[in-house]
């Protein structure tokens, strides 16, 4: 079976900016930097580049949530795309890397160019993180049935972990094993944000951010831009490394954006992925696993979203971190994730899972890593899945 | 809160159609009355105005569990609330500006 997609688009080219807790940099400088990178890597020039697409545009402004708007890395590097696609609403954070996979095997460009900058580290400042929607007036939609609370994403965490205590029995020694795991695996990684080792004492005995999430449980607000470029599937001949492909997709959200409009709080969605019905592959097969982890929590929600366990049973399935490290059964986010590589927010996970397929995650790297499962996004934001594999 | 007059479902925020059959939905009243589903002790402080430490919830209405409401509880030790705590509803009155708002907070029912 092959997706549609499969034999059309390769990811030719990834790159990375700097990445820091605070760099002080320019945030447009930064994109730049990781989109100039991903062009060079994918072996053409910004003149070869005809389309553009990025998550989330210049669609909320301040707290630095965005550090390039779609027409500021346009007009910034002399771009003359055919085709453009930018913005906050899609299917989480990598519907922009979709979007640029469709527009390729549409034939509206040949290589697209996409990206996603965050500067929350330099934009808010060394004071204590701040929450979305401060300062910005009376809020709506969403924001308006959480703000007057005092509710942010990392209480409505909180509240998924308190319901998978009461509902699975999970434990935070459990949970503890996506945070110890991911500090070990950046420890391996020069990039990375925290590299010193975690043990289970000191994370149990961190300050509490929201009981029962603790600071170790939250992602880490930085610096840093990720860029792809999308291409045809034939220019993997001009590659001087392998091509990645996309074996399946899979991008349906069916419940309202918004945490607790699903009919369930303990997932991500109440919609079982359908993307094993798209490829031959199974789920015994996957060597290598990006996982969205802008909380903890969303790890586990994402391990049985794929099917790796069943629903409920993830806190005991993670229980050994030896399953989830490198080495073990199924290492996930061998980069350290965001939790310790820094909140990247979702196209460090696929710039990783793209790194292990093309056998070039050095210290880190999955021996013989040959299908990678990628999933971003969470409740309010909506998802992709993607296997990737060598085209 | 909105009920839908096919499905009989509350739905929460309010929307114009309901998300499990597309009919429209009405508003109707209620006791008021619910039960805590999840809790958190918020011990951060995000928001101006908001000192921490504070509890949120979700609670279901008794009307249908199925439905749930981003709250705070207040008047209550953190140390007690517990799942299923019965909870009855207490608006805050508010000024933004000119308009006059009630923010639906949730107290133990005693």
């Amino acid at each position: 079976m092959s997706h549609p997609l499969t034999d059309q688009i390769i990811i030719s080219g990834i790159g990375q900016s700097a990445i820091g807790r605070r760099l002080g940099r320019d945030s447009l400088e930064l994109t730049a930097e990781a989109c100039l990178a991903a062009v060079a890597d994918a072996g053409l020039t910004l003149a070869d580049i005809d389309g553009l697409t990025t998550y989330p545009g210049a669609s909320q402004p301040g707290l630095g949530f965005s550090g390039a708007s779609l027409r500021d890395i346009h007009d910034a590097l002399g771009i003359k795309p055919n085709w453009v696609a930018g913005g906050v609403e899609s299917p989480g954070q990598l519907g922009a890397v979709v979007d640029a996979m469709l527009a390729v095997a549409g034939g509206l460009a040949s290589h697209v160019l996409c990206w996603r900058s965050i500067w929350e580290g330099t934009a808010q400042g060394a004071g204590r993180r701040k929450g979305y929607g401060s300062g910005a007036g009376r809020p709506s939609g969403m924001m308006a049935w959480q703000m007057p609370f005092g509710a942010t994403a990392a209480n409505l965490a909180a509240l998924q972990i308190r319901a998978r205590m009461l509902r699975y029995g999970l434990t935070r020694e459990q949970l503890a094993s996506i945070a110890i795991t991911q500090r070990a695996h950046a420890a391996r990684n020069p990039a990375a944000i925290y590299r010193d080792p975690l043990d289970l004492d000191t994370y149990l005995s961190a300050r509490m951010v929201s009981d029962p999430l603790c600071m170790f449980d939250c992602d880490i607000a930085c610096d840093g831009a990720t860029a792809f470029v999308i291409s045809r599937a034939e220019h993997a001949a001009g590659l001087d490394h392998p091509g990645v492909t996309v074996e399946a997709l899979d991008c349906a959200h069916h419940d309202r954006f918004m945490w607790e409009g699903g009919q369930d709080i303990t997932r991500i969605s109440s919609r079982w992925s359908t993307i094993w019905k798209r490829t031959d592959f199974t789920v015994a097969d996957v060597d290598v696993a990006s996982l969205y982890d802008g909380f903890s929590v969303f790890v586990l929600c994402w391990l049985e979203d794929f099917g790796f366990c069943p629903v409920g049973e993830s806190g005991a399935w993670v229980a050994d971190p030896a399953r989830i490290s490198l080495g073990g059964q199924l290492p996930i986010n061998t980069a350290g994730g965001q939790l310790s590589g820094g909140r990247l927010h979702g196209f460090g996970h696929l710039h990783e899972a793209c790194l292990q397929i093309r056998g070039e995650a050095g210290a880190r790297q999955v021996d013989g890593a040959r299908l990678a499962a990628v999933g971003v996004g969470a409740a309010n934001s909506g998802t992709t899945a993607m296997l990737l594999r060598r085209a | 809160m909105q009920r839908c007059p096919r499905c009989g479902r509350l739905l929460q925020p309010p929307a114009l159609r309901c998300p499990y059959d597309h009919a429209a939905p009405v508003y109707v009243e209620l006791s008021g009355r619910a039960r805590v589903e999840s809790w958190t002790v918020n011990r951060h402080q995000w928001f101006p105005g908001f000192p921490p430490p504070y509890l949120i919830a979700f609670v279901n209405p008794v009307e249908d569990q199925r439905v749930r409401l981003l709250t705070n509880l207040i008047n209550v030790d953190p140390d007690v609330v517990t799942q299923n705590m019965s909870v009855r509803v207490i608006f805050d009155r508010c000024a933004d500006g000119n308009d006059e708002v009630f923010v639906p907070l949730f107290e133990p029912e005693r």
